[in-house]
């Protein structure tokens, strides 16, 4: 009998144990498990401790931020309220004096809330002396849950003048609809706009500028915007171009269709060069009747030139082509109007005012003459001025060139330049056209148009931040 | 049935002889691991404390800076200016300028800021500078005492830079910025 056999009693179970063990041991199943939970946990735990920390700290950077937003929201509903004042209208009822008016609810900026309230005042309620009346305008500004609440007095002053002056006061150049510069074309001074205003293709405006409200100033392709005439850098940016309403009342021609200086060509006003190559009213200037030219139009061709001394004329059609020139007798004021296109018996798309190879129209010499374009336009019927290959309108800048057309397109092409103040329902320069300020452009009166006083303009003068939140009355906290 | 239970005992055999020195390099390997990370986490709740007062000093940094740029927004005129002090007429909700409480209506006041050493002082005087109270700190553990800035100068500012370097235990001072237009000056519009 072999020894083991005779140990097997005690042997078999340890045996039987170590087996066993050795199966545990062999098992990988029961360490990987708690392993990886326990690296997993730890894990954890450190980014939890990473992510609170950075969590608070960026929530004084997020709230900074909402403060900050809602205060310039609050602001935006200041503004909001003063754009209605300064446009002669009061943002609710009532708006009598000294009575609150809102909640008005403002146009939201960045995701923001904006409500205001106005009050109007007068007296020593407006705290600055020279003042006629003010208005007290409390607006709250909500951004992400911050609030906050400004105050702000504004006033209009005695000494601004509610006179509505000419059309040209503020800019030399005024467009109903929209402006666009392209290819090089440049404005040298002060532009209007009641719409957008584009540059493109190394344009460049040279002066202020300002578009309409809700309305955009955009420079492609390095076109650029100085503030000075003299396109001197720096550059403006053009996102800040202040909004604001522009209106060009319509010409009032009055009698003038009738009651005019037409009768002058050409015995007066007289032709230098080829008579034959120029033709007023169905006839040459050497007596021939022509079909070149129709009722109340002016063509002048081919180095021929037509000098201008009476006052009031009264066109349907002016053409100048071939060195042609227009020319203004010295010390004159002339005023030609441009009937509308129903009475001049035109269809849609006239061109009233066509300037072309190497025209002139400008003076003979002498500082006062003074030149202005009316054009009646038509509201139904689209007409056009159109300013074409190295025509010039000008002379001496200090010369009163104006070109007054609020309801026809102007176009300015090729080479062309323009000297003095333009107002059209939609300029156009291209190819190297420029347009140049008149000295005195700005005391330019429309002839039988009263403009309208201007709505009085307020002007911020004590601004204070309130408790945040809205209270009542609405200036209460602040 | 016999060839299986062979198989069985040849796969066993081959385990047995790996499964020590596996474990040994697991738990090596895990031990390396976890410990490892136990640092780290560790590590990370140790400077918890260090992080949440630098949190702290910045949360108080940032508060003195907007109730500073809030006060300045308001202004009207400065009569002194440096980079370290600065006076400056502007509305205070208060009942008085000198000696009075908190609240009420917005006043013109003139507010005097004052930044020696590592504190900045805040005192409240009437607008021409008389009566000025009890100087009161609103900052403290300042790298710098020169805080304020000025755009276009000094002597006629429309913009007024603030800037609050606070110490740092162990590190480069935290700095934080901020900067006003000044909405009352005489025939200035309102700015953004």
């Amino acid at each position: 009998m072999r020894p083991s056999r005779l140990l097997n009693p005690i042997a078999a179970p340890v045996r039987q144990t170590v087996r066993r063990l050795r199966a545990r041991f062999a098992s990988e199943a029961g360490f990987a498990v708690p392993t990886v939970m326990l690296m997993t946990v730890a894990g954890l735990g450190i980014a939890s401790v990473g992510i609170m920390t950075s969590i608070q700290g960026q929530s004084g950077t997020v709230r900074d931020q909402g403060s900050k937003t809602a205060l310039a929201v609050a602001e935006s509903g200041v503004s909001q309220a003063m754009l209605f004042y300064n446009r002669g209208v009061a943002p609710c009822t009532p708006a009598t004096e000294g009575e609150w008016c809102g909640p008005v609810t403002g146009m939201s900026v960045n995701g923001g809330e904006v409500t205001y309230w106005t009050r109007l005042a007068s007296g020593e309620e407006c705290e600055v002396g020279n003042e006629v009346e003010c208005v007290e305008i409390v607006s709250t500004g909500t951004v992400n849950g911050v609030t906050r609440r400004v105050d702000v007095m504004a006033s209009t002053l005695s000494d601004e003048g509610s006179t509505g002056g000419g059309p040209f006061v503020s800019a030399g150049v005024l467009s109903k609809e929209t402006i666009t510069l392209n290819s090089n074309s440049k404005i040298h001074t002060g532009t209007s706009t009641n719409g957008d205003f584009e540059l493109e293709s190394n344009a460049q405006q040279c002066g202020p500028a300002s578009v309409g409200i809700g309305k955009k100033m955009t420079l492609g392709g390095n076109s650029d915007w100085y503030g000075n005439a003299d396109c001197d850098p720096p550059d403006l940016d053009p996102s800040e171009a202040p909004q604001q309403e522009l209106t060009l009342p319509a010409v009032n021609q009055g009698d003038a269709a009738t009651n005019n200086d037409n009768d002058r060509f050409f015995a007066l006003d007289t032709i230098s060069g080829p008579k034959s190559d120029v033709c007023w009213n169905g006839k040459k200037g050497n007596g021939q009747s022509t079909s070149d030219c129709g009722t109340r139009e002016l063509r002048i061709v081919s180095n021929s030139a037509v000098t201008l001394g009476g006052s009031v004329y009264s066109f349907c059609k002016l053409t100048l082509d071939s060195n042609a020139n227009l020319f203004i007798e010295e010390g004159a004021n002339v005023t030609i109007y441009f009937d509308s296109p129903e009475n001049c018996g035109y269809s849609s798309g006239v061109t009233q005012l066509d300037l072309r190879s190497n025209s002139r129209i400008t003076s003979v010499d002498g500082d006062s003459t003074s030149v202005a374009f009316l054009f009646v336009g038509s509201e139904t019927r689209q007409t056009r001025i159109q300013l074409n290959s190295n025509t010039d309108v000008d002379g001496p800048c200090d010369l009163n060139f104006v070109i007054y057309a609020p309801l026809t397109d102007i176009d300015l092409d090729s080479n062309s330049h323009f000297c003095g103040a333009m107002a059209g329902k939609s300029i156009h320069l291209d190819s190297d056209a420029e347009i140049w300020s008149s000295s005195n452009t700005d005391s330019f009166e429309l002839p039988g148009v009263e403009i309208p006083e201007t709505a009085a303009h307020y002007t911020p003068y004590r601004f204070v931040e309130c408790v945040a939140g809205a209270a009542s009355p609405p200036d209460a906290g602040c | 049935m016999a060839r299986a239970r062979k198989a069985v005992a040849a796969l066993r055999r081959e385990e047995r002889g790996l499964t020590l020195i596996e474990l040994l390099v697991a738990a090596s390997l895990g031990l390396l691991v976890v410990g490892g990370a136990m640092t780290m986490f560790l590590s990370a709740v140790r400077s918890d404390p260090r992080t949440a007062a630098k949190v702290s000093a910045i949360q108080q940094a940032r508060f003195t800076v907007e109730r500073i740029a809030r006060e300045l927004r308001q202004g009207s005129e400065v009569p002194a200016s440096s980079s370290s002090h600065l006076e400056i007429v502007t509305y205070v909700k208060t009942t008085g300028c000198s000696g009075g409480e908190a609240g009420g209506e917005s006043i013109a006041c003139r507010v005097i800021y004052d930044c020696e050493g590592d504190t900045c002082t805040r005192a409240v005087a009437e607008p021409d500078g008389s009566g000025a109270g009890a100087a009161i700190t609103v900052a403290t553990d300042l790298a710098a005492a020169g805080v304020f800035s000025y755009e276009p100068d000094e002597e006629e500012p429309t913009y007024v830079g603030i800037e609050l370097a606070v110490a740092n235990e162990g590190g480069d001072p935290i700095v934080l910025s901020d900067g006003v237009a000044l909405r009352n000056l005489p025939g200035e519009e309102e700015e953004a």
